[in-house]
This record gives structure tokens, sequence and C-alpha cells, in this order.
């Protein structure tokens, strides 16, 4: 088992690692980014956030996986939405062109778009995906009406496999350990590059969702890392 | 480390940072992975305006397309249909322009078509479209809304997208119709004054007959072997077999095949045939020309006019110089305006009359300024030759539409799901005080609609006054596409509060509108189509091939929820659900194509038409070919019975009732007019001496498939549109094939791809219509992206008969692009400029 890379800086002596709370605390960061990113904000879930709810989570990124520049990121641009005389719908903005217009502008978060030449919806990432839910027991839920290679949905797969992770032992969990990584390493990472430096593209009203795409990859890398 | 991760966890799950993680995405599944059984998939059939296709579906996707086996020659643009259902233009859900949101009528409207757009759940938006309908209605009136437009939407007569809106919405209230459309609009107008009706979309002399029968057959600004790849229903490319024998005639010599045309067109190639050069928008003086010869040289049919036309005397008149110019329409006169020798012209008429000729023309010549005169003049010089009615002989101005030429099975086709409100109800807004406006505007004008209110104008005879239109609705309509001008366009839309438009694909007029719903493609949803629009060879099912996807709709749905708003959806889908109207309309059709049985025994009606349910598994039913015809040969045989539907039942060579109206640009007989602009020495030339032409696609029905990247990559030039220019041409501008080149005139500027071609002559040039439409920004006369030739070209109407689109009426100029292109924008978006 490999340790995590940027040991913390208030770590004092060498305790043998909780794997099972790392696991549930990465499937808790996993399951927020994928919330984050599957939908806009509705002006209640925003106004928690502009009054810090979400500080636990980006305290773990910041401070256990060292994306100290990332979370300052997305710390400067809650911060500027005071700005805005209409923020949430400023954002919604900002995520429907970023995420939900026409996908050939703006950086639509489908892994066929970046990983097929062809560069169609429903292409071969989203088969594999559908493939590997049905295999762990999952489908996409109806109401959602996306394919399965969307970023929120890998990242929610994402999500289960960690907390299942962190409640296997032994041999069972080393192998759903190698599997996630190499879900991270095939599935998701390969695209994230090209998916991010499509976001810089568009000019968005407020920076909060390039910088929380840019924490997302960086997390991921981490992530990788740790498996 | 590990105390940090234990009351991260502690805090996270006691705090409120938890609930900001939502429920997920996913649901167990119930049903274990299957193996190999859903690996093979299940096979479907279906039918677009490309043809009928045999679809693969394999675990919810499609993952092959195969021609239907009863067509012969499929279409290489069935290869763009996967690539339609998973395009990335794909409109995914309902969206709104922000700025629209925000202040409704009162918004900015200079910056729409460059616009941030946010997501609107289904019941907001069609909230918002029902807010915005009683608004109109309610603040302003019937006068206020126009639902009019319609286009050539996706095939199935259930699912017929503007059948649909305009129920629905003349179920709410009335609005402003149009009449005529962008394919025929002069054509439809003049020719029911001349041969009694619209001609354009009828069946015609069937295509054995002309094989036959003609020695000459003529294609007039025609291009059948391009056009017949689509079709208004689901197209059966029967006409191919016809083409496939008349190419052999021209190759042994029993048929001369003559193409008159600047250009040497798709047909002409395949065909192998002759070309007739004249300068692009001469024709009438070409064929006036003609008249001269056939009537000087008494070649032309004394007997057939005087038994069967009106109006010769007034027209020979003029020809001869005895009208009021005082100018004999001699050859020789001609010659210089065609370019064209004059020998060459008499030749040309002596051979038309030496034998059986077939005519037939195509729709681009009458898509020009005075386009009612090229049809009218074409239906002159026919009726001349004699032979209207004859097999292989007359005037068709059809053959290169939806295999017109294919003898009709004779079947009953299907009804579609109905456009209007049943009889004995009333809208919800039942007032139809257009305030002395007109409810119906000739459908090319309403840009000057837009931008007049309350102007009167001219059309057909009658007064036409402007309504003051304030919303619009589009459903599978691209008006950004078709109409001409777009930078006036642009100029119109700041006037409209509210635009909705209903499609599957975000072209330029979605980008240009408030509040955009997604439909499904046809794939996405169950529908039966005719087999052949003229030839009615059979009914196809169209199975729906997947779900449709992310939360588009089909219009079905879409609309009947909309009359939930105000009651009605029950009386909107007549209380029957997708496959009930689909069975109700194959029952209907079966029905109607029942007849007494020849079967011994037997005199109960019976039907060719298997039930329903056998129907559907099967795909397909077919009714057989048909029987040969001939067009007008009734009235031949008998005209005062078989009275053609002009005033006085003959043809009218000279109108009596166009010659009432007064109309300087459309006169009592065909006319030789000068154009606004023309190149070859016509007004204009002198700043821009190539003529534009805007054909229909090749590799796209209209715009329909430009986002197809795999189709695009088999024409796009530097990922623009192609121009195609004459190597004469190129070269006087230092323009090498695959060059990036700046078309303009003072209109407006687009980038394209040079494709540089012997099959086009010095000054003319062609960009087909269709490209999409991608400026830079929202200003007036910015640079276009991609290439769409309405960028360029003139919004008049024809003439105060047809006030149809001049769209071939546009001369410009090239030149070769130096620095820096902008990227494509037709196909993203849409696009934030500033914040």
């Amino acid at each position: 088992m490999s340790q995590q890379t940027t040991p913390a800086p208030s770590e004092q002596t060498a305790e043998p690692a909780d794997w099972s709370a790392i696991w549930e605390s990465e499937s808790l960061l996993c399951g927020w980014l994928a919330t984050l990113l599957s939908a806009e904000l509705d002006e209640a879930t925003l106004a928690r956030y502009r009054r810090g709810e979400a500080r636990p989570l980006l305290n773990l990124l910041r401070d256990e996986h060292g994306l100290v520049d990332e979370v300052a990121r997305v710390d400067r641009a809650l911060s500027k939405l005071v700005m805005f005389t209409t923020p949430q719908l400023e954002l919604a903005a900002d995520f429907a062109e970023l995420f939900l217009a026409d996908a050939r502008s703006g950086a639509p978060p489908y892994a066929s778009l970046y990983a097929d030449e062809a560069g169609c919806f429903h292409g071969a990432p989203a088969e594999r995906m559908e493939a590997r839910l049905a295999q762990a027991g999952y489908v996409v839920r109806r109401d959602v009406g996306e394919p399965a290679d969307h970023l929120a949905i890998m990242l929610d797969y994402l999500a289960r496999r960690l907390l299942n992770l962190s409640e296997a032992k032994g041999g069972e969990g080393e192998a759903l350990r190698l599997d996630t990584r190499a879900f991270l390493t095939e599935e998701l990472c390969p695209w994230l590059p090209r998916f991010v430096a499509r976001s810089a593209a568009p000019t968005t009203a407020s920076d909060l969702y390039p910088a929380v795409l840019a924490l997302t990859v960086a997390y991921l890398e981490t992530l990788s890392e740790a498996l | 480390m590990t105390i940090s991760r234990r009351s991260f966890l502690k805090g996270a799950m006691a705090g409120s940072a938890a609930s900001l993680i939502g429920p997920g995405l996913l649901a167990t599944s119930a049903v274990a992975a299957e193996g190999a059984e859903v690996e093979l998939g299940v096979w479907k059939t279906s039918g677009s305006h490309w043809g009928a296709l045999n679809a693969l579906v394999k675990g919810g996707k499609v993952a092959e397309i195969k021609p239907f086996g009863a067509d012969r020659h499929p279409t290489e643009m069935l290869n763009g249909i996967k690539g339609l259902i998973y395009n990335p233009s794909r409109i995914r859900y309902p969206m709104a322009r922000l700025e629209w949101l925000k202040h409704r009528q009162d918004a900015d409207r200079t910056t729409r078509g460059d616009n941030r757009f946010v997501r609107l759940t289904w019941d907001a938006a069609l909230d918002l479209f029902h807010e915005e309908l009683e608004r109109t209605q309610t603040d302003y009136g019937p006068w206020a809304l126009y639902a009019g437009a319609t286009g050539w939407r996706q095939t199935g007569q259930v699912h017929s997208c503007g059948n649909h809106m305009q129920r629905a919405v003349a179920m709410h209230g009335h609005f402003v119709k149009k009449v005529g459309d962008y394919s025929t609009g002069a054509g439809q107008v003049i020719l029911p004054y001349v041969l009694g009706s619209t001609e354009v979309y009828s069946q015609g002399t069937s295509w054995p007959l002309i094989l036959e029968n003609s020695k000459t057959v003529v294609l007039w600004a025609n291009d059948p072997y391009k056009n017949l790849q689509v079709g208004w229903n689901c197209e059966t490319h029967e006409s191919y077999a016809y083409l496939e024998q008349l190419k052999a005639k021209v190759a042994d010599g029993s048929i001369r095949v003559i193409s008159v045309d600047p250009v040497r067109t798709k047909t002409h190639n395949y065909l192998g045939c002759e070309q007739l050069y004249l300068n692009p928008m001469t024709d009438v003086a070409f064929m006036l020309a003609m008249a001269h010869t056939l009537y000087n040289e008494e070649l032309y049919s004394q007997e057939f006019i005087d038994a069967y036309a009106l109006g010769f005397d007034d027209f020979i008149a003029y020809v001869q110089g005895e009208g009021d110019d005082g100018e004999a329409k001699t050859p020789e006169w001609a010659a210089p305006i065609c370019g064209v020798d004059a020998e060459q012209i008499r030749d040309f008429a002596r051979l038309l009359a030496a034998d059986r000729t077939q005519l037939l023309f195509g729709w681009a010549i009458q898509r020009q300024q005075h386009g009612e005169q090229p049809y009218w003049m074409g239906a002159v010089l026919a009726t001349m030759l004699g032979q209207i009615g004859l097999p292989g002989g007359g005037i068709s101005y059809g053959h290169h539409y939806s295999s017109i030429g294919v003898p009709s099975s004779g079947a009953s086709a299907p009804g579609a799901f109905p456009r209007n409100v049943d009889a004995g109800k009333t809208p919800e807004h039942d007032n139809t005080d257009f305030q002395g406006a007109a409810s119906t505007i000739p459908v090319a004008r309403w840009i000057d609609c837009l931008l007049n209110p309350g102007e009167k104008i001219q059309y057909n005879g009658s007064e036409v006054v402007f309504p003051d239109i304030r919303m619009c609705v589009f459903s599978g309509c691209n008006p950004w596409h078709h109409h001409q001008d777009h930078n006036r366009m642009k100029q119109a839309f700041r006037k409209l509060e509210t635009v909705v438009t209903i499609d599957y694909a975000w072209n330029a007029t979605c980008r240009f509108s408030d509040l955009v719903l997604p439909a499904c493609t046809q794939f996405e949803r169950n529908d039966l189509d005719v087999y052949g629009s003229y030839s009615n060879r059979g009914v196809l099912a169209m199975h729906k091939l997947v779900d449709p996807l992310f939360h588009s709709r089909s219009d079905f749905d879409i609309f009947t929820d909309l009359c939930r708003r105000f009651g009605r959806d029950e009386e909107y889908r007549q209380e029957l659900d997708e496959m009930g109207w689909v069975k109700k309309l194959y029952d209907e059709c079966r029905e109607a194509n029942t007849s007494l049985s020849a079967a011994p025994g037997g005199d109960e009606p019976t039907s060719s038409m298997p039930d329903f349910a056998t129907f559907w598994k099967e795909g397909y039913v077919d009714f057989g070919p048909g029987e040969n015809w001939v067009r007008h040969a009734d009235f031949r045989q008998a005209p005062e019975v078989n009275a053609l539907g002009t005033p006085s039942g003959f043809i009218e060579i000279s109108s009596r009732k166009i010659g009432r109206y007064e109309y300087d640009d459309c006169q009592a007989h065909p006319t030789w007019m000068e154009k606004a602009e023309r190149s070859h020495g016509g007004p204009g030339s002198d700043r821009y001496p190539l003529w534009l032409q805007s054909v229909h696609p090749d590799k796209r029905l209209h715009s329909q498939m430009c986002e197809s990247e795999a189709l695009r990559a088999t024409y796009a030039v530097q990922g623009r549109e192609p121009i195609f220019i004459g190597p004469q041409d190129a070269e006087a501008r230092g323009i090498q094939d695959g060059d990036l080149v700046r078309v303009y005139n003072d209109r407006g500027q687009l980038l394209a791809g040079a494709v540089v071609s012997d099959d086009f002559p010095s000054g003319v040039v062609r960009i087909q219509e269709g490209a999409w439409y991608g400026p830079v920004g929202p200003e007036i006369g910015a640079l276009d992206t991609y290439g769409d030739p309405n960028t360029l070209t003139l919004d008049v109407g024809t003439s105060r008969l047809a006030q149809a689109p001049s769209a071939n009426t546009c001369v410009v100029e090239i030149e070769r692009f130096e620095g820096e292109a902008p990227a494509v924008t037709a196909f993203g978006g849409p696009i934030m400029v500033d914040v």
C-alpha cells in the first residue's frame, strides 16, 4: 500500500494509517465534487457556500492533499461573488456556458467528447462506463438523463468505490483498490487535461467553476497517487 | 493524519458540510449485467428525408445504420445519421437567454445571437412559454404573434413538428400565418395563372414515358442527380434507376440531354450530357429570343395554341417589337445579354421544335428577382412547341424533387397529426381582430414586416398591411439558415420581444432565440411515414431506435405539456398517446386502401395492408409500382371538360388578371427585366463581378446535417464551407485551391474555403445554402466564420406578384484571406464576448 506523498504538516508520530477513515473521507470528497459538477447551485445552497459551510471539505483538500493554491482560488472566487447583483443566475449561466450549451464550445464534461476521435456523445468511453456500472450493480438514475461518461457520474461511481474500499478487508480490498486506481488512471485522468484546457476558452463571469475544475483535476491526481 | 481524518469525518458528518453532498446520480440495478444476449442487439426499421434504413441497436445505443433493402440507390448521407443523433450540437436541456430571463420584454436585444443562456426545468420553460403567449395575446393581440413559419422538419406523420406547434398555439390563440415557402415561392404563385396549378409539387409525366418518347430532354437550371438524394417524406430514390437509363440513352445517342446552365452540374457530369452555357439570370431573354425564332421560322404549333391557349397575340407582339419598348426580341438582341451566339439560340429553338422534347425546370431559377418570369416563359415555350400533354413532351417543374416522375401506386398515404384546432373548438383567446393588419403575410417578407410594421405592400393582386409582430415561435424551422441578408435580420430581431425555438441542434436560429426547447430526433420516437412522397410506394414503420437523449422530448410531449397549462392537453392529443396515434393513422390509411376483394367468393371489402401489429413487426407494407401517367394529358384530350385552373380554363400565355394588377415588375405576359444586380455586364458588376449562386447542397438537406463532422470532413475546406470558383477567376485573384477566402459585398462578408473547379465559368461562384451561420459577434456586418451565403444575399421580393425570395440575385467579390483567421463559431456557442 502506498502512503500519501504529501504528509500533513501537523503529523507528529508515525501512527499506522487509518485507511478506512482515509477512503471514507475521500469518498465524501468525490461525492461533493460530483454534486458540484452535476447541477447548478440554487439560491439556498449558494448561500450556504458563501457562509463557509464547505470549509471542512476545502480544508481537507488544502491540508491533507496539499492543494493550497487550488483551494485558495476557490475561496477567492466565492468571496468575489459579492460583486454580482444576481450571483446565482450568473453562476448558472457560467455553468451552462461551460457544461450545458452546444458541446462544441465550453467544456462539456463527457469523456466521449475528448477520448474519442469522433467526438460525439455516447462513444466507447460511455459504453465502458455503463459496463462498469452494471458490473458494480448500478445504473444511472433515469431522471438524470445523462450518459454514463458524464464527469459527475464518474465521480459518483468513484465515491461509491472508495466507500466500498473503506469497508473492505484483506485481499478483496486490495483488488478493489487496484481496480479503483485503474479506473482513475485509465478512464478519468486521460481526458481531464483536455477538458480543463477547453474550460479556459469561454470567459465566465465568475472564476468559481474554472477553479472547481482545477481543484478537481489536481485532487484526482493526488488520489490516484494515494491508491 | 489519522486524527485529522477522524475529526474531519466526525465534524463533516455532524455538521452541515455533509448535506452539500447530494444523494448521487446512480441507482442500484435490479438486473444483473447480461451476457451475450444484450450484445447481439436488435435490428429496427426507420426512415428519414435521406431514405429508409435499418438500424442495429445494442445496449441502448445505435450501433450501425444500413440502407433499407428496397432502396437500390441509397445516399451516402445515410452515413451522417449516427453522427446526427449523437452530435455535440444537440440541444440537451431547455435553455433561456439570461438577459431575457432577467428582463423579458425589456431585455437588451442587441446582444441576441451572442449571449449567455441558463438551463431551465421543463416545467419552468413551458410556464414561461405559456406566460409569453398569454402576455402577447392579452397586452397585444393575435397580430403580434408570428407562429406560421415552417421548415423541412424531420419525417414522420405523427410527429410532424410544425403541426404540433401550430395546433397547440392555435388552441391558445390566433396568430399571424404565412403563405408560400422558400423552395418555390415565385413558381407556386405564377403557375396557377398560366397552367392552372402550382405545378411544382405535382406528380409529373412518368420517367418510363420520357425515356421511351423524348428525343430531347432539357434540364433547365436543374440538377436532379444532386437533389433527388433527399425527399419530403421517406425518400425511395426510385428516380435514380431512371437517371441510370437516361445516362445509357445519352451514351447510345438515342436521347440528347442538354443542361441549360452556366455551371457544369453534378447531373451533367453524371449523364455525360451536353451543356448550353448562358449568363446567369438571363434565361428569360434567351427564351424570348427562342420564341422569336419559333415564331418567325414557323416552327411553333399554331394549332395547339388555337385549341389550348389564350393571350398569344399580345405576347408575340412584344416579342416582335410591337410592344411598348419597341424592341424586337431577336437572337441578336439576346446574344450580348445572354453571352450566347445568336445562331446558337436559333439552333436550340429549332432543336426543341424538331422532335419530342421534355422540358425539366429546376427550382433555383425562380429564386431570383422576377423569378416568376423564367417559369412563365418556360410554359410559353412549351405551349409554342405544342407538346404539352404528350408523353415525353411538355414541361415539368418538379422532376428533381422527391421522386416526382416515378409512377404513383395509386394507394392512399397515411394522414398526419392535425395542424388545426378540432372542429367546434375555439382557442383560449378567441380574438381575431388583427387591427387592420394582415393575418397572413408572404413568407419571405417577414423581415420587412418586422422592420416596417404598418407598411402596405402588394401581393398577388391584394394589399397586405404588415402587422406589428412582437413574438415568434419556430419549430423545426431554421429561418437563420433560409432567409436572406443576415445583417438585415440582425436589425429586425432587435424588434422582437420574445423568440421561442423548438429544435434538436444549436443552429443559428437557436442562438438568436430567447427560449430554446430541445426536441428529440425522429430516431428517438415511434412514427410511420409514406415511403415515396409521390410514388406512394408503401408505408414505413419508424421504430424508435433509442430513448430521447438527455432531456430532449418529442414535439408531441412538449406541446401536450404546453396545452396542460391551459387545461386542454387531453383535447390536444385527442386522448391518444404516441402509439395510439401511430396505430390510428395506420388504421385510417388501411381503411382508405380498402377495396372489394378480387379473391374468389370475396365481396367483402379487404385491404392489401396487414393489421397494425403485423405491420409494426414487419416494418413495411409495399403497395407495388404504379402505372405510367402523362401530365396534362387529360387537358390535351378534352380541354373543356378537363379545364385548367386558370381564370379561362386554358393556358394563359398572357394573363389579363395579372395585367389588371398593373405591377411594373410582373406584367400581363412574360417580359425581360434587368435585375437590381447582375454579373456579366449587368448592374453592379463593375464593383462585384461574380454571381453567387446558393444552390441546394450536395451533402446536406438544406441546413440539416451541417453539424455532422463526418460529412463536413468530406467537403469543408480549412473547416469552412467550400466556395466553388473557376480557374480563370481564381488565378486573377491569386487564389489557389484550398485557400481561405473572404467573400463580400455591400451587405456582408464571410469566410469560405476555395475549391477551384473547371465546372465553373468566369463570373460564377457557388456556395451551397444550409451552411451554418457563425458570425464573430452580434454587430451588424460581423464576419461570418463558416460561410453562410445568406450573409450576402439580397432580401427583396421577386415582384409584387409573389413577393418570394430572390436569393440567387446576388453579386460578390472574393479575395484571398491573409492573416489569422477567426475560429469557426457556427458549431459552438452561445459565446460570451465580455461580462
